[in-house]
C-alpha cells in the first residue's frame, strides 16, 4: 500500500516567497487617513466637471479626465449599496462570519467598503434582511485610530 | 500586406485537463494545447506567423511566465506578444494582428495551473492595500456583494442561479471535453453552505489545470483548411471601474460596452433573435444570469426568467453554455479561450454530444474573474 502510494505520488519541489512591499499612500490618501485618525472625519474629492464625489478620494475623475479639486466632508450616515456575509474562511482574511457592506455615505457618489458590526450573523436569511440594500448605517470610529481604513466600521441605524 | 476585412478560426484544441496536472510542468501543458491546435488546423509550426500569449504571473508563481511558455506555444524565433488581462484577450490581440494584414496565421495560447498555489490568497493580491485588503475582501466575496445589488426578485434570482448550475453541470456531463462530467442535483446546491451570502459552495465550480490554443487566420489562409472555417465577424472589449463604485455591478456596464462594439462590427441588430447559442462567463451562476441581460439576450430584469422558462437550456430557444461553461470546466484564467474553443467547435459542427442543431451564429465571452471588471465578446459565424 505504502509502496503504491509512493510510486503514484508526483515529485513536488516547493517554492515560497516572502516579499515585503512599501506602498506609498500618496498625498491625497494621506489627507484622507490623517483626517480619519486625528479628527474622526471622512473626506472625499469632488470632480469640478461632473460633480461626482469620490471616496476613497482620488486626484482625478476617470470619466471627465480632469483633476478633482474640492474636498468635501461626507457621512457619518449612509446607505447600503451592496453587502455580503462571509461564512467560510479565506486564506489571509478574518475569521468568519463577518459582514462587509459597500456604503454610500451621505454626500458621496461612490460606495466605500467596510465591516458592519453588531449584526447577528447566525441566521443568514435574517442577517441579510437586516443588511438589505437601501438600509441606513452610521460610521462608528474606533478609539485608538491609526490612520487605517479599519479606524471605522459601519453600524445599522 | 493587405488590411483584412475578415478573421477566420482555422483550428483549436485544449490540453488534457485535471485537478492536478502534476504529470507535466507548465511549459509541457502549454505544448500539449499548441501542438493539438496546430494539428487540428493541419498547420505546421513553420507556417505560423505570430504567437499571442495570455498568462497570469501571480497564478503561475513566476514573473513574465511567457519566458518559459512562449517556445512551447510555438514561438521560437517568431513574432510573439503577450497580454495579462484574461485568456480571451490573447484572442482579441490575435484578431487584430490578422486584421492588420501583416500575418496570415496567429496562434493564441493561454493556460492555467492553479493547483500549484492557494488561489484565494493569490487573487487577493489584486486588491488595493489601502482601502480594500484590510476589509477582508476576495474576488468571491466581492462577487457576492455584487449579487446583492440586484433589484429584482431575490427568491427568483436564487432559484434561477440554482437552475443555471443544474443546467451547466448537466451539459458538462455529456461533453467529452468537460472537466466535471457528472451532474449536480438541485438539492445538493440548496443544502450547500454559503461561502459568502448568497453564493453557495456548490455554485463555485472546482478549478482545473489546462491550456487552450486557438489558431486564427486570414480569409486567404482559411481556403487551405480541410474543415469548415469559422469567422469572427465582431470583436469588442471594455474595462469598467475598479471595485464597486458608482455603477451597480449587476448592470455589467463593461460587458454592455464590449457587446455593443462587437454587435456593431458584426452587424448584429437583435441579439435576442440572431444567435443560435452563447458560450459565456459563468464563474458563478449569477454572472450568467446578469450576462443574459447585459448581452441583450433577454430584456433587463428578465434574466432569472430566461433560465427558469428554459430558454437557455441546451434544447431551448437560445442554448447558453451548451458545453457546460465554467461550472463544468473552470479553467480560471483560460476560461474565456475555452468559451471561444467551444463556440468554434459548435460552428464547425464538431461539438460532439453537446452539438446544437445547425448553428449559424453564436457568441463567446471572456471575463476577468468574479468581480468581472473587463470583458471581451466575439461574434462568430460559419457562413
Ligand atoms: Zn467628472
Amino acid at each position: 500500500m505504502s509502496d503504491m502510494a509512493t510510486a503514484s505520488s508526483p515529485l513536488i519541489h516547493p517554492g515560497e516567497w516572502h516579499i515585503h512591499y512599501d506602498y506609498a499612500v500618496g498625498e491625497i490618501a494621506e489627507r484622507f487617513f490623517t483626517e480619519l485618525r486625528d479628527n474622526a472625519t471622512i473626506y472625499a474629492l469632488r470632480c469640478p466637471s461632473c460633480k461626482l464625489v469620490f471616496v476613497p478620494p482620488r486626484a482625478y475623475c476617470e470619466r471627465c479626465f480632469v483633476r478633482t479639486t474640492d474636498w468635501v466632508k461626507i457621512g457619518p450616515e449612509g446607505v447600503i449599496e451592496a453587502f455580503t456575509i462571509v461564512y467560510e474562511p479565506f486564506d489571509g482574511l478574518p475569521v468568519p462570519p463577518y459582514a462587509v457592506a459597500y456604503v454610500t455615505l451621505d454626500g458621496a457618489s461612490t460606495a466605500l467598503a467596510n465591516f458592519v458590526t453588531d449584526v447577528d450573523l447566525s441566521d443568514p436569511e435574517q442577517a441579510s434582511a437586516a443588511l438589505a440594500i437601501g438600509n441606513r448605517v452610521i460610521v462608528d470610529f474606533v478609539d485608538e485610530r491609526k490612520g487605517l481604513i479599519t479606524d471605522f466600521h459601519y453600524r445599522l441605524l | 500586406m493587405n488590411i483584412q476585412s475578415r478573421i477566420a478560426i482555422l483550428g483549436g484544441a485544449q490540453s488534457m485537463l485535471g485537478a492536478h496536472r502534476d504529470d507535466v510542468r507548465l511549459e509541457e501543458l502549454v505544448f500539449e494545447a499548441a501542438e493539438a491546435a496546430l494539428d487540428d488546423a493541419g498547420v505546421k509550426r513553420s507556417e505560423l506567423d505570430t504567437v499571442v500569449l495570455a498568462g497570469s504571473d501571480q497564478m503561475d508563481g513566476r514573473s513574465i511566465s511567457s519566458m518559459v511558455t512562449a517556445c512551447p506555444a510555438g514561438a521560437y524565433l517568431k513574432d510573439e506578444i503577450r497580454t495579462t488581462i484574461e485568456g480571451s484577450f490573447a484572442a482579441v490581440l490575435a484578431c487584430m494582428r490578422i486584421l492588420s494584414g501583416e500575418f496570415e496565421t496567429a496562434l493564441a495560447v493561454t493556460w492555467t495551473k492553479t493547483s500549484e498555489s492557494p488561489y484565494d490568497l493569490v487573487s487577493s493580491l489584486s486588491y488595493d492595500p489601502f482601502y480594500q485588503r484590510p476589509i477582508g475582501l476576495s474576488d468571491v466575496i466581492d462577487a457576492a456583494a455584487a449579487v446583492s445589488t440586484y433589484t429584482g426578485s431575490k427568491s427568483t434570482l436564487a432559484d434561477a442561479a440554482c437552475s443555471v448550475v443544474v443546467k451547466n453541470r448537466s451539459n458538462g456531463e455529456v461533453n467529452p471535453r468537460a472537466f466535471l462530467r457528472y451532474p449536480m442535483a438541485r438539492e445538493t446546491i440548496d443544502d450547500s453552505p454559503y461561502v459568502a451570502y448568497p453564493i453557495r459552495r456548490a455554485e463555485i465550480p472546482q478549478a482545473c489545470d489546462g491550456a487552450v490554443a486557438v489558431l486564427f487566420g486570414s480569409a486567404q489562409r482559411a481556403k487551405a483548411i480541410d474543415h469548415q472555417p469559422v469567422w469572427v465577424d465582431g470583436v469588442g472589449w471594455a474595462t469598467g471601474e475598479y471595485g464597486i463604485g458608482v455603477d451597480p455591478p449587476v448592470h455589467m456596464r463593461a460587458l454592455r460596452a464590449a457587446a455593443a462594439r462587437a454587435y456593431a462590427m458584426a452587424g448584429v441588430v437583435d441579439p435576442s433573435r440572431e444567435f443560435n447559442f452563447a458560450e459565456i462567463f459563468d464563474g458563478t451562476p449569477y454572472h450568467e444570469i446578469f450576462a443574459y441581460e447585459a448581452l441583450g439576450l433577454t430584456p433587463d430584469g428578465l434574466g432569472p426568467a430566461f433560465i427558469l422558462d428554459g430558454a437557455s437550456e441546451r434544447h431551448g430557444a437560445l442554448p447558453v453554455n451548451p458545453s457546460g461553461g465554467l461550472q463544468a470546466t473552470n479553467l480560471r484564467f483560460a476560461s474565456g479561450m475555452s468559451r471561444i474553443l467551444e463556440a468554434y467547435l459548435q460552428l464547425s459542427g464538431r461539438a460532439g454530444p453537446v452539438q446544437v442543431a445547425s448553428p449559424r451564429q453564436g457568441i463567446a465571452h471572456g471575463a476577468t474573474t468574479y468581480p468581472a471588471q473587463s470583458h471581451a465578446i466575439f461574434v462568430m459565424r460559419n457562413y
